[in-house]
């Protein structure tokens, strides 16, 4: 069991973690969603004892192996075969065992051709699939996986979920930063949203197929705000957004229409890059 | 054991592989050519000379090979080990490693050049006392250059202006120390702090032959400042953690 007591984690004046507690339980499963930069990728570093929090303790009930799949796996002159191996061995494999579970694991993630190839030669999705192998060659008491499938291949995310599969029967607990709904949806038996370097429980054991979208609306001379919707807009010199659930989408579309707005973007949250306050 | 090989390989490796090794192998073969240049020279005196420059070359070595490694990887390692100690100790041996082969060369190259020249290179014959007196003294002093050149890390000094400058700050105190405390002689509670290399080294710098009892206390007077520096790098990197 891993137990969070009142991580905060500052950055200067900024608070990427809020008071967060939580408690993992042995073989569980957890995915963080929310935004770019909210504080997923450090919360997973706080846990694994990586990131000093600013106060607040993590505690673990004995000391647990950890296993790190990170989100941009970094360009190495190593061969990838040679890194590989390497990292077997640096976890107490024998060479020989080290390198037929890295050819074994290789060749399930289709890297096989790769292996002679100096890791800074190689694209971002096989990057990612060293990243993902080296997580893979022992098996961890808990697996940190940090935007896991980004630049993946759709035969190899498929091998990705299944092996996390057979870990999660194994009761390895599996720890996840994910945009990808259906990753979720696959992996994790608790999600948890991070909103202002909180964390709020929105999903246990059902699907999290539910996307979020912002919508941007520009405004008229005559327009009003429906009843419904004050309080949850945001406004900034061009018009005004707001966040809604895919059930609500058009729902609110409507509405704003009715109260004279006119529709101007529409984003899949989770969407890279997107601002809607620079919109 | 078999993880620490493991690890010194890799990060053997690593530094081939990044080539940051070939600059300061070039200037340490050039800084050789040119004390050798007019002979005959002394055993003792060429040794000791050398190994002040042997520090200040592998001050540089000890900067540049801390940024070969990608931090990600690093995180990665040390979560596969289950102790960060383990991850650093295996560098600082690496960078030992590094500082005896940089000892080998600079002590090889002109004692090819003596046998190969008939004895021309140095003033007399090369005795066994000053292989072993010349291989403590130059590296236990690269040694002490690699301690130096690490000890500002790039995560104990977030600056990299700043941790470079304080480095060559440092490398530059543990050279002129001896002359900073003569015209300062209060300075001395202070540069105590500093390793003690211009003041070991000149000790022998007019000697004609090794005397193993001050080589012997040179070397671990130097390896305990070193081993300090090493130590002080391993706590505060456990402390400092990564951002």
């Amino acid at each position: 069991m891993i137990t969070l007591n009142n991580i905060v984690k500052q950055y200067n004046q900024h608070v990427v973690l809020n008071d967060v507690s939580l408690t993992i339980e042995h073989g569980c499963s957890v995915a963080f969603t929310g935004h770019n930069g909210c504080g997923k990728t450090t919360l997973l570093k706080v846990i694994a004892g990586l990131v000093r929090p600013t106060s607040g303790k993590v505690s673990c009930e004995q000391p647990f192996l950890f296993h790190y799949v990170p989100e941009h796996f970094p360009k190495m002159n190593l061969t990838a075969g040679e890194y590989l191996i390497s990292q077997g061995k640096m976890n107490g494999l024998g060479k020989e065992e080290s390198k037929k579970k890295v050819y074994d694991l290789s060749e399930e993630f289709f890297l096989m051709g790769m292996l002679d190839i100096p890791m800074k030669h190689l694209s971002k999705g096989s990057l990612q699939k060293v990243g993902v192998v080296q997580s893979l060659l022992v098996e961890p008491d808990v697996l940190l996986l940090d935007e896991p499938l980004s630049g993946q291949d759709v035969m190899s995310q498929q091998v990705f979920i299944q092996k996390i599969g057979e870990l999660r029967r194994r009761k390895v607990m599996v720890l996840m930063s994910c945009h990808e709904p259906y990753l979720v949806d696959a992996i994790a038996d608790v999600v948890y949203r991070f909103e202002n370097g909180k964390l709020a429980e929105i999903h246990n054991g059902m699907s999290y197929a539910e996307k979020r979208y912002i919508l941007f609306f520009e405004g008229q001379q005559e327009t009003r705000i429906p009843e419904k919707r004050k309080g949850h807009l945001q406004f900034n010199e061009k018009g005004c957004y707001l966040r809604v659930t895919e059930a609500d989408c058009n729902g609110v579309i409507l509405e704003m229409l009715e109260a004279g707005w006119n529709l101007r973007g529409m984003w899949d949250e989770d969407n890279e890059g997107i601002d809607p306050v620079s919109i | 054991m078999k993880t620490m090989k493991e690890l010194i390989r890799y990060q053997y490796r690593q530094y081939m592989l990044s080539g940051k090794y070939i600059l300061p192998l070039i200037t340490l073969l050039a800084v050789i050519s040119v004390m050798y240049t007019v002979t005959p020279v002394g055993v003792v005196s060429s040794f000791s000379m050398m190994s002040l420059f042997l520090f200040l070359i592998m001050v540089w070595v000890g900067a540049v090979s801390q940024e070969i490694e990608p931090e990600v990887s690093e995180q990665i390692i040390i979560l596969r080990l289950q102790r960060e100690r383990i991850y650093y100790t295996s560098q600082i041996l690496f960078m030992g490693m590094v500082s005896a082969v940089a000892t080998g060369i600079s002590m090889g190259v002109p004692m090819l050049n003596h046998i190969l020249h008939g004895g021309g290179v140095f003033g007399r014959g090369i005795l066994l006392f000053d292989v072993i007196g010349g291989f403590l003294l130059m590296c236990v002093c690269s040694f002490n250059g690699a301690m130096v050149g690490g000890i500002f890390h790039p995560r104990i000094v977030r600056d990299r202006k700043i941790g470079m400058g304080a480095t060559f700050f440092l490398a530059l105190l543990a050279i002129v120390r001896i002359a900073v405390i003569h015209r300062f002689p209060v300075s001395k509670f202070v540069l105590w702090l500093v390793p003690p290399v211009s003041d070991v080294v000149s000790r022998f710098s007019n000697q004609e032959y090794f005397n193993m009892g001050k080589i012997m206390i040179a070397f671990v007077v130097l390896m305990g400042y070193g081993v300090i520096m090493a130590v002080l790098k391993v706590e505060l990197l456990r402390i400092r953690k990564f951002v």
